[in-house]
């Protein structure tokens, strides 16, 4: 912000299932894992005999709830105990059948290493464990419980798909495939957190999206040393440049068609399994004043709307601020008939205009985050509550003025106009900075405000993009897409900022 | 944290919280301020050679349950040797402090003027509150107090009057607002004499017991330096506002040979001086051209003719050129004050030769100044009236 960040030298973690077989190395035999995994009670070990030979000894072990225990026992229990005959095999010699396709299943996995064959048990696979041979079969056998696709709750859209991504990561990665068919969509996994085991997918065009971006985003996600992904914020912040900026520099949606539309423009997309938001990087300015209906508009009523998003932008920021500067500092700024009627309206309030609006706008904090705790039921009270309160007592009373209220209401319906809620809480935090500043020096204040906002906006960089482009680009001004939204047929290149290897959206 | 973070609240705690005094220079709220709207300047009565203010404010008075009720005015007058000191005195006739940002008036009373006003200018130009576009006006015949306390009509306050009179101003062009600012101008052009525009007071009671006054435009004042030397009645006004090319609209009214009268509407007006120095003598040729409207016959006679056209726009030059020779005459010959900017024109013609050889004693010159001028009215429009009703075979039948 105002001073020097200092710079943080990352190191280069190992992924974390390498450290455990660093410290384990250990055979991989049913009494290994069960010294490690016997205590819980949702872990089943069940020792079964091949054919009912006392010599092809076999433990299936797996995690109850996760798997899908009919498909176990059809598909893998029954044909390896009755129904296919090993002859006189050894316990090698049956691996080495399994592993060929003896078993109806896709997704089976030899396992030689314990920590590997943990891991999948982990995830939701059926192990099949032959002490003698020191080796492992898994079968991925996910049948857990899971949420259906549902319409996006924040992010709503009037024409448009009106699926949502979910919390499973494999479901979001399909949702994906479905929309971009291409081959070249590049969806790569690593895990994140040393406990929750997170799979977290980087989702890249190959042969559009820059490469740089790709590593510096694959980087940082190995370089995230964390317990657990619980929040989206662990894989936020720890991926961000600029950690004590308000404002977001990744864009988060739930919805599958934004996300795909910045990974087609060059962006890098990270889904997070168990969680239903997704991340599009690098996140810019301008991103953040795009409603999402905006491209299924008409391009010149859309224009306007986004046109006008910017001026709220800058109401909703400034105009507390505008206020104390016009009834404290300069009162020759404003109309006299409208002077006039603030002076009326002040009549018999005993505090500052300053005091009035810290507030109404403390007030109307408070009524958000009331509104956001309680139930849906109760908060409908809450709102009639804080009209009343506020907007009526709080004048009856001569507490705060009438024109502070319809100040403070203007800011508040302004601020809800903005299409991304991290960033309107950034805007939320600097109309409390310009308000100080406004109050102590006027419009002076307001413009220094201004000004060390706009200077924190444009040092910022976001994986070497500039926080404002392109409305500060140095190359070509690429601006069809920015406080406008001209027609798409004009946007025939890729942001030039992305510095994406395929420039043109069309060959 | 940061040592910036710390350096920061540190700083706003000692630049808000500092014991008991306003912490904060500069801040005033806005509840605490009287709005002064116009401004009326006379001398004192009981000062000798001192100022009389009187100030304009309004205020709104608040209704019931916070919403706004009726508006109300005050005047209050206060008296000192000075401007300043009257102003300061106001003090202690308000309860809060005048406030002159949104100062709009100022009327000049006729004795202040007849006095010198630059003393007074001096202040308004001054002072960092009052803007420079207020406009200044010239009380005729009265003091300018009077014109704050008893031109008052029911709601219609003091300040809306002139606002209304300046607003409309254009539709008669018999005067023209003045700024500050231009007063300022004047006052740098030593070879230029100021001129302000009038307001005066007029009767308009209808009967009953108690007196109603309005006010009116009414030409403009013209000064010598500082000091009130003459008045320009309304067609004078509207001469000189053709000198100086701010003529916006007006009617004339011209006669036709058989008598009907034609309304004429100024839809255009253009005045450019010609200056030239002959064997040391001045000439100024004038050359006026006048575009307008036929907006009204108020006969049936039929004037669309082309020499029925050109004897109105004979007649039409005629009208105006008597109004400026009118002006030019009583420029030259009763007062001696050049007005109406002939020194510039002569100056940007010939910058060297009339610096070195008139501008010393620009006064002794101007009044030797060869007039001449020659007006071209040109009729424009006709409306829809293609002809007048009742004639027979014309009009909309």
């Amino acid at each position: 912000m105002f001073f020097k960040r200092k710079k943080k030298e990352f190191k280069t973690n190992q992924p974390i299932f390498r450290e455990k077989i660093e410290k384990q190395g250990e055979e991989l035999t049913t009494s290994n894992i069960s010294n490690l995994i016997q205590h819980s009670a949702d872990i089943v070990f069940h020792s079964v005999n091949i054919r009912g030979n006392k010599d092809l000894h076999v433990t299936v072990i797996f995690i109850d709830g996760l798997i899908d225990i009919m498909g176990m026992d059809q598909f893998i229990l029954k044909p390896i105990l009755q129904e296919i005959d090993f002859g006189k095999c050894g316990i090698e010699d049956i691996v080495e059948i399994i592993e060929h396709s003896t078993l109806f299943h896709g997704v089976q996995k030899i396992r030689t290493e314990l920590s590997e064959c943990l891991n999948d048990i982990m995830d939701g696979s059926v192990a099949l464990v032959f002490d003698k041979a020191k080796k492992a079969v898994t079968f991925e056998m996910k049948g857990f419980e899971k949420r259906n696709i549902t319409e996006p709750t924040e992010e709503n859209v009037l024409k448009g798909p009106k699926d949502a991504f979910v919390e499973v990561l494999r479901t979001n990665t399909a949702t994906l495939r479905r929309t971009i068919k291409t081959h070249n969509l590049v969806i790569e996994e690593t895990t994140v957190g040393k406990q929750t085991l997170t799979k977290v997918a980087v989702v890249y065009l190959r042969g559009i999206t820059n490469r740089h971006i790709i590593e510096e985003v694959k980087k940082r996600l190995d370089n995230i040393n964390t317990d657990g992904v619980i929040s989206s914020g662990v894989i936020e912040e720890g991926i961000i440049d600029h950690k004590y900026s308000p404002f977001p520099q990744i864009m988060t949606t739930e919805r599958p068609d934004r996300f795909c539309a910045s990974v087609l423009e060059g962006r890098v997309g990270i889904v997070i399994d168990g969680l239903p938001t997704t991340f599009v990087a690098p996140g810019t300015l301008n991103q953040f004043l795009q409603g999402p209906k905006d491209y299924s508009q008409n391009f010149i009523s859309s224009s306007i709307f986004r046109l006008m998003r910017y001026v709220l932008m800058i109401i909703t920021l400034l105009l507390p601020g505008f206020y104390i500067a016009i009834t404290s500092f300069h009162h020759e700024m404003i109309p006299t008939e409208l002077a006039l009627s603030i002076t009326a309206s002040k009549e018999g309030v005993p505090f500052p205009s300053f005091v009035e609006v810290i507030f109404m706008l403390i007030a109307f904090e408070a009524l958000l985050e009331a509104g956001l705790r309680l139930p849906r039921n109760i908060s409908q009270a809450v709102t009639i509550v804080g009209a009343l309160v506020v907007g009526e007592a709080a004048v009856e009373a001569r507490l705060v003025s009438p024109a502070v209220v319809v100040i403070i209401s203007m800011t508040a319906v302004a601020s809800f106009t903005m299409p991304d809620q991290d960033f309107s809480n950034a805007l939320r935090l600097w109309r409390f900075i310009i308000v100080i500043l406004t109050s102590i020096i006027g419009l002076y204040g307001l413009s220094v405000g201004g000004l060390l906002l706009l200077i924190h906006l444009s040092k910022m960089e976001t994986f070497g993009v500039p926080y404002l482009t392109p409305f500060v680009a140095t190359e070509d001004k690429q601006l069809q897409d920015t406080l406008l939204r001209l027609p798409l047929s004009t946007m025939y290149k890729r942001p030039i900022s992305l510095k994406t290897t395929n420039k043109k959206r069309r060959s | 944290m940061g040592r910036g973070i710390r350096i920061l609240i540190l700083f706003i705690i000692t630049m808000t919280f500092t014991a008991c005094e306003n912490p904060i220079i500069g801040r005033r709220e806005i509840n605490d301020l009287e709005f002064a709207r116009s401004l009326a300047i006379d001398t004192s009565k009981t000062i000798p050679d001192g100022v009389m203010l009187t100030l304009a404010s309004q205020r709104i008075k608040i209704g019931s349950g916070g919403s706004a009720g009726e508006t109300e005015s005050s005047k209050v007058s206060s008296e000192g040797q000075t401007m300043f000191e009257a102003v300061r005195n106001f003090s202690t006739y308000l309860d809060k402090r005048p406030f002159w940002g949104h100062l709009e008036y100022v009327v000049i009373g006729e004795e202040a003027a007849k006095k010198g006003i630059y003393k007074y200018l001096d202040f308004l130009s001054n002072d960092h509150e009052i803007r420079l576009n207020i406009n200044v006006f010239v009380m005729k015949g009265g003091r300018a107090e009077e014109l704050m306390e008893r031109a008052e009509r029911g709601d219609r306050f003091i300040f809306d009057r002139l606002k209304g009179l300046i607003d409309s101003v254009g539709g008669q062009s018999v005067t023209n607002p003045v700024n500050l600012i231009e007063i300022m101008y004047t006052q740098d052009m030593k070879c230029l004499s100021l001129y302000l525009p009038c307001v005066q007071m007029v009767d308009v009671t209808k009967g009953g017991e108690e007196q109603i006054m309005d006010i009116k435009m009414a030409g403009f004042a013209i000064f010598d330096e500082d000091r009130l030397a003459g008045y320009l009645d309304e067609d004078m006004g509207r001469g000189l506002n053709l000198l100086r090319n701010k003529m916006k609209s007006a009617i004339y009214v011209v006669n036709t040979q058989k008598g009907s009268k034609v309304s004429l509407e100024i839809i255009n007006s253009r005045t450019k001086f010609y200056p030239e120095i002959k064997d040391g003598n001045l000439f100024l040729k004038v050359k006026v051209n006048i575009e307008s409207n036929i907006g009204e016959i108020d006969s049936n006679e039929d004037i669309f003719h082309s020499e029925i056209f050109d004897y109105l726009e004979h007649e039409h030059s005629k009208l105006v050129k008597q109004e400026i020779e009118r002006v030019i005459e009583y420029a030259q010959e009763e007062t001696g004050l050049d007005f109406f900017g002939t020194a510039q024109s002569f100056y940007l013609k010939y910058p060297i030769k009339w610096k070195q050889l008139y501008k010393k004693d620009w006064k002794t010159w101007f009044p030797k100044i060869k007039f001449n001028v020659t007006v071209e009215s040109k009729f424009r429009r006709t409306y829809d009236i293609r002809e007048p009703n009742a004639v027979e075979g014309g009009g909309r039948q």
